[in-house]
């Protein structure tokens, strides 16, 4: 099976960026992926697939660049209600 | 490290005094504070909910979902300081339930989308079925993973502030990083794999 999963010691590195390691981590995961055919396999897929969502379109819809004149519109009306309430209450 | 284009400094791990004045004035009504919030935080939180569902008119839906139910909250936030977190557990909640109401209404296997949508090979058909299936593929990580793997690998954030936007141990950051990585590639092969297979029975 080609897409076998990763040595499970050294899965997290493998899946970290490079700086993110420490200069030992760094050269020990390098050579073990020299000598390690499945996860030289694995690097090489996490690398491709991490290329191609880059490469994703940006969305095709956007959120509005502010908020809809109507958002604060539930609350107001709630509020709104309350004082009616309690005009009423101080009227009767 | 790297921000995408248009994002203020990430400095959100850790909020600003600017910032936290804007959320106490918000938590007091002050519609123009709350305003500035959502400028500051609603192209970046819809990029998310988008790549965590997997559909672009769904995640701006939820992305204005999760500032109402923030507006309608923010009493409850009790540490002005963790803003962005708050909202960060708000939209992922809010993807959540989505996907587990979608998921109830209907089940679609890849067969299904790759014969409705007669697949090619080539061509800008192929291009866009690409990136439909690097879409389905992010949706179908586990739930645990994918907020990691989004803001780790599409948004490119440190470790240390997945750790604080998810409310997280920082050592978790990591591992579910590595799973949800390793599980992409489970699904992406399992899905190109159906499709062949749809495909070759298709001719047959």
């Amino acid at each position: 099976m080609k897409n076998r999963p990763p040595c499970l010691e050294w899965r997290e590195k493998l899946a970290l960026r490079h700086e993110d390691l420490s200069s030992a981590d760094q050269l020990a995961l390098d050579v073990h992926v020299q000598s390690c055919g499945t996860c030289s396999a694995a690097l090489a897929d996490y690398d491709f697939f991490e290329a191609r969502l880059d490469a994703l379109p940006p969305p095709t819809i956007k959120t509005l660049p502010r908020l809809s004149p109507t958002f604060f519109e539930p609350a107001e009306s709630d509020l709104e209600q309350h004082l009616q309430r309690t005009e009423r209450k101080v009227i009767t | 490290m790297s921000y995408r284009i248009g994002d203020p400094p990430a400095n959100e791990a850790g909020s600003s005094p600017d910032e936290r004045e804007l959320v106490v004035r918000s938590q007091r009504g002050d519609q123009l504070a709350f305003e500035k919030l959502y400028e500051r935080y609603s192209n970046r939180l819809s990029r998310y909910l988008i790549r965590m569902v997997g559909d672009d008119g769904v995640g701006c839906e939820l992305t204005q979902e999760t500032f109402l139910k923030a507006w309608e909250s923010l009493l409850s936030l009790r540490d002005p300081a963790s803003f962005a977190s708050w909202l960060y557990r708000i939209a992922t909640n809010r993807a959540y339930n989505y996907q587990n109401h979608a998921r109830l209404l209907r089940t679609v296997s890849w067969e299904d989308v790759a014969d409705a949508k007669e697949l090619s090979t080539s061509g800008p058909e192929s291009q866009i079925e690409e990136t439909e299936l690097l879409k389905l593929v992010l949706a179908r990580i586990s739930p645990t993973y994918r907020p990691c793997f989004i803001l780790y690998v599409i948004e490119k954030r440190s470790q240390r502030e997945i750790a604080t936007l998810l409310d997280i141990k920082l050592s978790s950051v990591g591992k579910y990083v590595s799973r949800g990585k390793e599980e992409f590639r489970q699904i992406y092969y399992r899905m190109v794999n159906e499709m062949q297979e749809s495909e070759g029975r298709k001719k047959r």
